[in-house]
């Protein structure tokens, strides 16, 4: 069941063997091995009649329904996607009584939320947190250590 | 995602690697564009895979919470559509393994199968019948066939995905199209009048 070399000639059981495992449409075979299946079809016509039961089967294959999805979990999927983060919103959030705290203070979270927001800092693929959410984690965990610091 | 030529550069994955960019940066259409393409297949590969539906909805969930989380440093090696569809069924594999609903151990041929649906049947009925054969099969079998004629991906990316040789993976989808057509025969004839 190895894979033909490239531009070699296709024997017909290795034909159906491919036809078996992969269906009636050359163009989904490995790709090493479709130019020699187009030129047995085109010289015996044993090929074609493989081919033609192997598309019968696709056929009825694809007339499985096939499971869509609903409009919550679209929704769902999509409040998870990235957001564009504004740094004054982000601030906003984190500090809603901004107006009562000394001028230094709200400086030094504004900066350190604009850090921590314009750091890119490089995600494994399979990280859950999206650059946005962590770069606003940190932001967040800035102000939770402050308040606890201050005893707010 | 069939297999394309390795040396020459893929205009498919570098309109990917924009969108995804795109995606990470905010935009909202290009999130709903990725989103309105790819969930539908990999809610069907999940739903394959587990058979069960909230659960398949969990883990298509989870699919793209991982796409986001990549989509900041996407490097164009790959279609979206295939790194999904591994990501989906190693969710899937882990979470039924986990539950110990999954399992590596092929059934023997049919020698003598009983017979298939009526060849009567239609529309509903039929796809239902044929949706049921393909459900019934080993769970590698299923997966090697969800992953190859119902995700499109190309033979090495599916081995790849199952973490099996090219030559296993043609095993698994050969058994599994025989043990469909011998569990479908009644209702492959007309198919097999129309093309031929």
């Amino acid at each position: 069941m190895s894979e033909t070399p490239m531009n070699a000639t296709l024997s017909l059981e290795r034909f159906a063997a491919l036809a078996d495992a992969y269906g009636g449409d050359v163009d989904a075979w490995p790709v090493g091995e479709r130019d020699a299946a187009r030129a047995l079809l085109d010289a015996d016509d044993r090929a074609g009649a493989i081919l033609a039961d192997a598309r019968a089967l696709d056929a009825l294959l694809r007339e499985a329904p096939v499971a869509a999805p609903d409009a919550a979990l679209t929704g769902r999927v999509l409040a998870q996607a990235p957001r564009r983060v504004d740094w004054r919103d982000a601030l906003a959030e984190l500090l809603p009584f901004r107006a009562a705290w000394p001028a230094p203070a709200l400086l030094s979270a504004a900066l350190l939320a604009g850090l921590a927001l314009g750091g890119l800092a490089p995600l494994d693929e399979f990280a859950g947190a999206t650059e946005a959410s962590v770069a606003l984690g940190d932001a967040i965990a800035f102000g939770e250590d402050w308040l606890e610091e201050t005893g707010s | 995602m069939r297999d394309a030529d390795p040396d020459s550069p893929d205009a498919e994955h570098a309109q990917d690697a924009a969108l995804l960019g795109a995606a990470s940066r905010g935009d909202r259409r290009a999130s709903r564009a990725l989103v309105e393409r790819e969930l539908p297949r990999v809610l069907a590969l999940a739903e394959r895979m587990t058979r069960d539906r909230a659960e398949a909805q969990d883990i298509a969930q989870d699919a793209f919470l991982r796409l986001w989380g990549a989509a900041a440093d996407w490097r164009p090696r790959a279609r979206i559509g295939t790194w999904l569809a591994t990501v989906t069924y190693r969710l899937a594999l882990d979470r039924l393994r986990r539950a110990r609903r999954w399992s590596d151990a092929e059934m023997p041929e049919i020698a003598d199968p009983a017979p298939g649906p009526d060849a009567a049947l239609i529309g509903r009925d039929r796809a239902r019948a044929v949706d049921a054969a393909i459900r019934a099969l080993p769970d590698r079998q299923r997966a090697a066939l969800a992953l190859v004629h119902e995700q499109g991906l190309s033979g090495r990316d599916a081995a790849a995905t199952m973490e099996i040789s090219e030559d296993a993976l043609e095993s698994l989808l050969a058994r599994a199209r025989r043990r469909l057509r011998q569990g479908l025969a009644g209702l492959d004839a007309p198919e097999r009048e129309k093309i031929g």
